[in-house]
């Protein structure tokens, strides 16, 4: 009993950045491949990979406590989750081909998620929560965080994609340390990864309208129209239909550069429609917020 | 101990001799079993392969092994040849030169061509054919179970099995393996009935290529070439022969063009490959351009989707392969060679064990014999000075044994010149 209390204490000093510092080791074993060769660096790679792993799911159990605190319930929780899915991603990409550089890739998209979730939205307050707990919320949230996750894969696939066309175009020969999947293997990554982002996200989009549209039906409106939002969702759920649209009649739009460019395209679209998004608070408790500022003015009165 | 081979390989006897000297599975049986009737002491496993026959005969009682004559003429029997001309054609080793052969050869070292993975499982087939039919003992478990740790030592630590050095290969599996996952659903064309083509299909076959179409403006020939691959019984696929007329139609269907003509202009101009591209629909297209001059005219390598390389791009990878494996050579060597040596002279520690093992119990027998002799007369002693004696004699007897034991280490660490584990063992009367 008390080596579990133990534990569980030892546990509880787990912060983010344990798991931060596990994911640059990690990015700073894959830039050393380039330049030389260790034996027991697979090894390390997994092994650090793993403890960063484990360090973020203890990390995310040990936050969520209450329904407020889960990883939907707030767009800091949203970017530390799909930091983990891409680096749980990266651990079976590596576990499978040991010998690619695709970390190179995933890594620094998961650092870059992580920096900006500690930087920007660490002081965020949760989404509404009320707004967390109805089906077509859940639906909503859900769709978009894995269609985000498949989004930020298919990314990463499209600028290996293009790096290695570029390599090959230009006739450059395989090097030592920077070795990528074949053109084959990565056009089908970003075929489906696009395929999939697409559907999710516009699954996501209009579980959102529902939602919403639901609510208005009996008068009830937790979280405002904001024109921001309808304008930015709109551009992506337009965007998502041409993609659509463009691959099913397009042959040349399924294969090669294209599918690359278009999974490329979509995640920037959705980074930037997420910013804006984000900007306007949407979801977000403001309740709870203005109450916090109007008991910190009152004590500052006192 | 006495571990050795006896045998050919391409280095040192031509095709005719390998082919005449080549064992079957079933001959490779055979030649065990009565190998081992002959000489039921020895332990044996038998490698044969298309660049190699080598037989390996080993025994932990040097005197019971097979000399290399005895093995030669066995071998000669066995395929009723002159074991005359055997003597000058075949090479044997022993000792450590037989074993660091064997690592050499297992690590793929001594192959045809350096690096190529088949050889290391045929090295363990051969051992587990052997073990089957009970023909090998603990000098060969040892030997050829340290050979394939080598073999993959020397693979995790240099890069010498990644540098393929011949355009064919080079092609294949260093260019054409970034673009293909697989192989069995894409659309081959090959362009041209030479020889490199011939050995690029080789290789593709290799990777598991099934749908090859072969084009030559020789009809004749490319249906030859097709037959020709097609009838070799290690793949299972399927190539067809097109008629010259067809070429444009098939360049719109491939996946991958290997192109090897004599043609003095390009057999592929812009304008006519501008025609077929649409027709593509922008589908990833790998041109391997082996001909000199070169059939596809070098502004197609523009077209989106399409990879053009010519023989030149190639040979640039060959001759920084073929550096960098010079550079690995010698890495890969001194693993063979300190492997070799540690394998040795641990074969040899174990070799003397029993002899140590012997002598230190006849002195610990000895010894006790004095000290009860010594206790009997003195039996007023007390236990504390009893144990202070013992620990005295333990510790002379040590001392005594210590010298000549480390020498006969040392001396068989250097492989046993001097003789001394004779001399020990004639010295202090040791018996098997």
């Amino acid at each position: 009993m008390s080596a579990l209390t133990n534990i569980t204490s030892w546990l509880s000093h787990v912060s983010e950045t344990c798991f931060t510092a596990c994911y640059i080791l990690v990015l700073v074993l894959e830039v050393s491949r380039l330049f030389f060769r260790i034996a027991v660096r697979h090894a390390l790679i997994l092994l650090v990979t793993s403890a960063g792993l484990f360090a973020h799911i203890v990390w995310f159990c040990l936050s969520t406590r209450t329904p407020e605190t889960t990883p939907l319930a707030s767009w800091y929780g949203w970017c530390m989750l799909i930091a983990l899915a891409i680096a749980f991603v990266y651990l079976l990409v590596r576990i499978r081909y040991p010998d690619k550089s695709v970390g190179l890739f995933l890594l620094p998209l998961v650092l870059a998620l992580i920096a900006a979730a500690l930087l920007f939205l660490r002081n965020q307050e949760p989404f509404v929560t009320d707004a967390i707990l109805s089906f077509w919320s859940i639906l909503h949230l859900s769709a978009l965080l894995i269609g985000s996750i498949a989004a930020t894969l298919g990314f990463a696939a499209g600028i290996m994609y293009l790096v290695q066309s570029f390599r090959l175009k230009r006739k450059l020969p395989p090097r030592q340390g920077l070795l990528l999947p074949n053109l084959e293997r990565l056009q089908w990554y970003n075929y489906v990864l696009l395929t999939t982002s697409t559907g999710l996200l516009a699954i996501g989009l209009l579980a959102g309208i529902i939602r919403k549209a639901s609510l208005l039906a009996i008068s009830e409106s937790d979280i405002p129209w904001d024109p921001m939002v309808v304008i930015s969702s709109g551009i992506l759920l337009l965007w998502l239909i041409i993609t659509g649209l463009f691959e099913y009649f397009y042959k040349p739009a399924r294969q090669g550069r294209k599918v690359a460019y278009l999974t490329v395209t979509s995640f920037l679209i959705l980074g930037a429609v997420m910013a804006l998004v984000f900007t306007t608070q949407h979801a977000v408790n403001l309740n709870k917020s203005n109450s916090a500022s109007q008991v910190s003015s009152r004590e500052g009165n006192v | 101990m006495n571990f050795q081979i006896v045998g050919c390989s391409h280095h040192t006897s031509s095709l005719q001799l390998r082919e005449q000297l080549a064992f079957s599975p079933d001959d490779t049986r055979l030649a065990l079993r009565q190998l081992r009737e002959q000489f039921p002491q020895s332990e044996a496993v038998l490698l044969s392969t298309c660049n190699r026959v080598e037989l390996y005969t080993g025994s932990t009682d040097g005197e019971l092994c097979p000399s290399p004559r005895e093995i030669t003429e066995f071998i000669a029997d066995f395929h009723g040849l002159s074991a005359v001309q055997l003597f000058t054609e075949l090479f044997d080793h022993s000792g450590e030169e037989a074993v660091q052969h064997l690592f050499a050869t297992a690590a793929s070292l001594d192959s045809m061509v350096v690096g190529e993975p088949q050889i290391l499982a045929q090295v363990k087939h051969a051992y587990e054919m052997a073990t089957g039919d009970n023909c090998t003992g603990p000098l060969t478990h040892g030997v050829f179970q340290a050979a394939m740790r080598v073999a993959k030592r020397v693979a995790s630590e240099t890069t010498i099995h990644q540098r393929r050095t011949s355009i064919a290969s080079v092609a294949i599996n260093d260019f054409s393996s970034q673009f293909f996952d697989r192989y069995d659903d894409k659309n081959i064309l090959v362009i041209g009935a030479g020889e490199i083509g011939s050995e690029t299909l080789q290789y593709l076959l290799d990777q598991g290529a099934k749908d090859i179409t072969v084009i030559n403006r020789n009809w004749d020939r490319a249906q030859a070439l097709a037959e020709n691959i097609g009838r070799s019984q290690h793949h299972r696929w399927q190539a067809t022969a097109q008629p010259w007329e067809q070429l444009d139609k098939l360049l719109v269907a491939a996946d991958l063009v290997v192109s090897t003509t004599g043609a003095t202009e390009p057999i592929v101009s812009v304008e006519q490959f501008e025609k077929l591209h649409p027709l593509r629909h922008q589908r990833t297209l790998l041109i391997l351009d082996l001909a000199v001059p070169r059939d596809f005219d070098p502004a197609i390598a523009d077209f989106l989707g399409v990879y053009l390389y010519s023989i030149d791009d190639l040979q640039g990878v060959c001759q920084e392969n073929r550096q960098a494996r010079e550079r690995e050579w010698p890495k890969a060597q001194q693993i063979i060679h300190d492997e070799a040596v540690r394998f040795m002279a641990d074969a040899r520690h174990r070799s003397i064990s029993p002899w140590i093992h012997q002598l230190k119990t006849q002195a610990d027998s000895q010894k006790e014999k004095e000290l009860l002799r010594l206790f009997n007369k003195l039996q007023q002693l007390d236990e504390p000075t009893r144990d202070e004696i013992r620990q005295a004699f333990d510790r002379l007897t040590n001392k005594l044994l210590h010298p000549p034991l480390e020498s006969l280490r040392h001396d068989i660490t250097q492989g046993g010149q001097h003789g001394l584990l004779d001399a020990l063992k004639r010295l202090f009367q040791l018996r098997d």
